[in-house]
């Protein structure tokens, strides 16, 4: 009782969820969603939810441990890499944008929520803070050195050019998961401006003579 | 309970004190930006500012009505354009860093501007109307303007040659970055507000050093 039966194919109750725990939120927000609102639009008990979840902080949770693989995982290689010969390192930071919009619909859920919930939600912004902008900015900082130390890119401060190069990043995200959220996808020109941006940088920092 | 004073209706007002109205909307925007303009309702407004339901009601007929209010406030606010002449004295006048530094300064100087647009910024999924305002106000129009300034930097040779849109949008991404920073991740945190203060320095200087003119020795 209570465990619906597994159709061959259909996903297991857990994930089933988890992603419609990610449709409320996004739609409804987070505060005003409660479990037994997931539960409704599954299908199942709310003590069905609880058993896979024991609160709809661990929901919550189970949302950043999503985002952890898919943000830090290696982006699919620029696809520019070829013609261009050797790659930069803006160009392989970049570029790869798009594909969160083409390949993942449930991430632009996610980042949406991140973007409109952090202003309320304690939980949400501390995640948003420390792990997308701070770690963000660390990491994107040491890669920059390392890129420095090779003479890949011209001696500069690195940690303001990470600040900066990562404020693009993030007015970009906020633009495309939040301004237009809901707005059909013009992946042309997302890409056109990617690519000045990317020639901006390419342009500004290459090694010098 | 009700007093000569409130039989009138107008509250008695000691000199240099707020007016009521003044007090209401301030209330409401701090309540908002802290809770969210759906969770707060004009009885939290009323009992902030220690009025009755009803005093409030006599300066704005809905929690709609405070919401229409500060969005006047920031169109009356909002940096107008700056003239042509303006900007042509001021690019004689002043260093590119100069220049760049007096945008965040324009931010810090209107504190007022600054909550009320957070109080925007955080509302604005709720309804398009407002999302596609501070989309326009907050993105396309500052970078708008800022092209045209590096466009004028471009032609008196003081900034290295580049594109001045991707330049511009660059740039206040980085600006929409640090106002996130300051307002919203920083908020009520004065200590982390002053670190993001001088973080913008530091990145300006950087920025005008990416833009040096290129030294052409003869």
């Amino acid at each position: 009782m209570g465990r619906p039966p597994v159709v061959p194919g259909e996903k297991p109750t857990k994930e089933k969820i988890f992603d419609v725990a990610v449709d409320l939120f996004a739609d409804r927000g987070y505060d005003r969603t409660s479990v037994r609102d997931i539960a409704r639009a599954v299908g199942i008990a709310e003590s069905a939810v609880y058993r896979h979840y024991p609160s709809k902080e661990a929901i919550l949770d189970a949302i950043f441990e999503y985002m952890e693989t898919q943000i830090y995982a290696p982006l699919p290689p620029a696809p520019e890499a070829d013609r261009h010969g050797e790659s930069t390192i803006f160009r392989d930071m970049l570029a790869g944008l798009p594909w969160f919009i083409e390949a993942n619909p449930i991430m632009i859920k996610i980042a949406h929520i991140m973007f409109t919930e952090m202003y309320h939600n304690d939980r949400i912004r501390e995640y948003v803070q420390r792990e997308y902008i701070e770690r963000g900015d660390e990491m994107t900082e040491a890669i920059f050195r390392e890129q420095m130390e090779a003479g890949k890119i011209r001696p500069c401060d690195v940690r303001a050019l990470a600040g900066l190069f990562n404020s693009y990043r993030f007015a970009w995200v906020f633009q495309t998961f939040v301004f237009d959220y809901g707005k059909p996808v013009d992946i042309c020109r997302v890409k056109k401006e990617l690519e000045s941006q990317i020639e901006l940088f390419e342009d500004l920092l290459k090694p010098e003579k | 309970m009700e007093s000569k004073a409130k039989k009138t209706g107008r509250p008695v007002k000691v000199p240099g004190e707020k007016g009521t109205k003044e007090k209401i909307f301030d209330a409401a925007v701090d309540l908002f930006a802290e809770k969210g303009y759906g969770s707060v309702s004009i009885r939290d407004i009323s009992q902030t500012v220690g009025i009755t339901e009803g005093a409030v009601y006599r300066h704005f007929s809905s929690k709609e009505a405070i919401l229409e209010a500060i969005f006047a406030f920031v169109e009356s606010r909002i940096y107008p354009p700056v003239p042509e002449a303006s900007l042509d004295a001021m690019i004689d006048a002043l260093s590119f860093r100069e220049i760049l530094e007096s945008m965040p300064r324009t931010i810090l100087g209107d504190q007022d501007l600054a909550r009320v647009t957070r109080v925007m910024v955080t509302e604005m999924h709720h309804d398009r109307k407002l999302r596609e305002y501070v989309q326009r106000e907050m993105f396309e129009r500052p970078v708008a303007e800022t092209e045209v300034l590096f466009k004028k930097l471009l032609a008196k040779g003081k900034i290295k040659p580049c594109d001045p849109h991707t330049m511009a949008t660059l740039f206040i991404s980085y600006l929409i970055y640090w106002y996130f920073e300051m307002f919203v991740f920083s908020f009520g945190n004065p200590a982390e507000q002053s670190r993001h203060e001088k973080a913008v320095a530091a990145m300006i200087q950087s920025f005008t050093d990416m833009l040096q003119p290129e030294v052409v020795i003869t």
